[in-house]
């Protein structure tokens, strides 16, 4: 099968084309895989970054481009070393540190930040997925402004206030959840 | 930091507040820095769940990253196949012995995990109600002073004039409970149970599944568990206990 080309694959993953993103792993999660198992992680760990890594292009390509000056290959390499070195060393080196290996990456339009919001809010999308389908329902409803009314309509007929007093406790629910999580504290630690 | 502050920031956040609310509140988070932090958490919480988009592609990835190729283990040892053999026949045995003592059992389950799901829905005095609104609000407290009786009467008028009433219909389910009146309460807790477009469809799946426990169908009971927890829903840990406890 002839190899995907540049501007395929960013097509591909700013359209999340299913068939593309799985050719795009197959072309280039051995490499990855590789690299995190040389570097005292699992297969799972290399299939999570390499996943996180997709979703950080994803994210860049949805407020302007990227730079890809060589090939993918080592663009999404780039992205998954600083991705993976962020995880193993975050108990052991701050960040500045972690900035100064990031510029010796010389990894292009990258900032540290990025990747710890990227982090946070995939943090806080794992609890909001793990809520009940109910609560997800009635948040995505509130956040994308549709009136009360109509949401106590289309969830079963029920009254303004009991949407009113759900929506507030399935928000408590999401963000005690949240500060309960071990990975959350970590970062509270590290006054992010 | 109390309710009311962090009711302030939703309000806030969802832009519910009125100009000079907000600026309010800008100034008074400026002073406080407890309220600035959890702000400030609130608002990345907000938008982080504001990015259906990410939530998609990570699913679609997670999917991508792992799918296995499935392999078939075949055991070649005919050994390992007799003692399969025996094992499933001694369970077997001591399952049929243990029949009728699981039958008892079903029921313990629900008085066991069984409480009263609470009437959580309150009109103000103020508001000017439609007679749907009225009846329902009679019909809450009445199931609010455990007058079940007058309670499932009312829950009942309304569901027979709009059978779309999940919460009428949810309540009349409870308050049929309430006076052990199961293979009604089955009937229509069955009848949620079929649309997942409403609010009380995880309570529902609940109760159901500790109706069929009591009216000792184990096997319809063990399907909802199994659902209530694979879809991570608010019961999950009852229906572990048990599942644990059945199987």
């Amino acid at each position: 099968m002839e190899s995907l080309k540049n501007e395929e694959i960013v097509e591909g993953i700013r359209k999340q084309n299913p068939f593309l993103l799985k050719r795009i792993y197959s072309e280039f999660f051995p490499d990855i895989q590789k690299f995190i198992i040389d570097n005292n992680g699992s297969s799972q760990d290399a299939k999570d970054i390499f996943q996180e890594s997709i979703i950080i292009i994803y994210r860049k390509l949805k407020i302007g481009n990227i730079t890809i000056s060589k090939s993918f290959s080592l663009y999404l390499l780039g992205i998954s070393r600083f991705l993976w070195i962020h995880q193993i060393s975050q108990n052991k080196i701050n960040s500045v540190q972690l900035n100064q290996y990031a510029n010796y990456e010389s990894l292009p339009d990258f900032e540290f930040d990025e990747i710890e919001k990227h982090n946070q809010y995939k943090l806080y999308q794992y609890h909001f997925k793990k809520l009940g389908e109910d609560c997800q329902k009635i948040l995505e409803m509130f956040l994308n402004n549709i009136p009360i009314k109509e949401i106590a309509r289309k969830l079963g007929n029920t009254t303004e206030n009991y949407i009113k007093s759900r929506k507030y406790k399935c928000k408590e629910q999401l963000v005690n959840n949240i500060k309960n999580d071990p990975q959350f504290k970590k970062y509270e630690r590290k006054g992010i | 930091m109390r309710e009311k502050e962090y009711r302030l920031i939703e309000k806030y956040l969802l832009g519910e507040l009125s100009e000079e609310k907000r600026a309010a509140f800008d100034k008074l988070k400026l002073s406080n820095p407890d309220l600035e932090a959890e702000y400030i958490l609130r608002k990345n919480i907000h938008e982080a769940i504001q990015e259906p988009d990410i939530m998609n592609l990570r699913f679609a990835l997670n999917e991508i990253v792992n799918t296995k190729k499935q392999k078939s283990h075949v055991i070649k040892n005919p050994f390992i196949w007799s003692s399969v053999a025996a094992v499933f026949i001694i369970v077997l045995i001591i399952k049929i012995m243990f029949l009728n003592t699981h039958t008892e059992r079903y029921v313990d389950y629900f008085n066991k995990y069984y409480q009263m799901y609470p009437p959580v829905v309150n009109y103000r005095n103020t508001e000017i109600l439609t007679e749907e609104q009225e009846c329902l609000r009679i019909a809450l407290g009445n199931y609010e002073n455990s007058d079940f009786n007058n309670a499932e009467l009312l829950f009942k008028e309304l569901v027979n004039k709009d059978s779309t009433n999940t919460l009428a219909k949810f309540y009349l389910s409870i308050s049929m409970i309430e006076q052990n009146e199961f293979i009604e309460a089955e009937t229509y807790l069955y009848e949620l149970s079929t649309n997942n477009q409403h609010l009380f469809y995880e309570e529902s799946l609940w109760y159901l599944a500790l109706v069929y426990l009591n009216n000792n169908k184990p096997e319809e009971a063990k399907k909802l568990l199994l659902e209530i927890i694979s879809r991570n829903y608010t019961y999950k840990h009852q229906a572990k206990k048990i599942l644990r406890s059945i199987n």
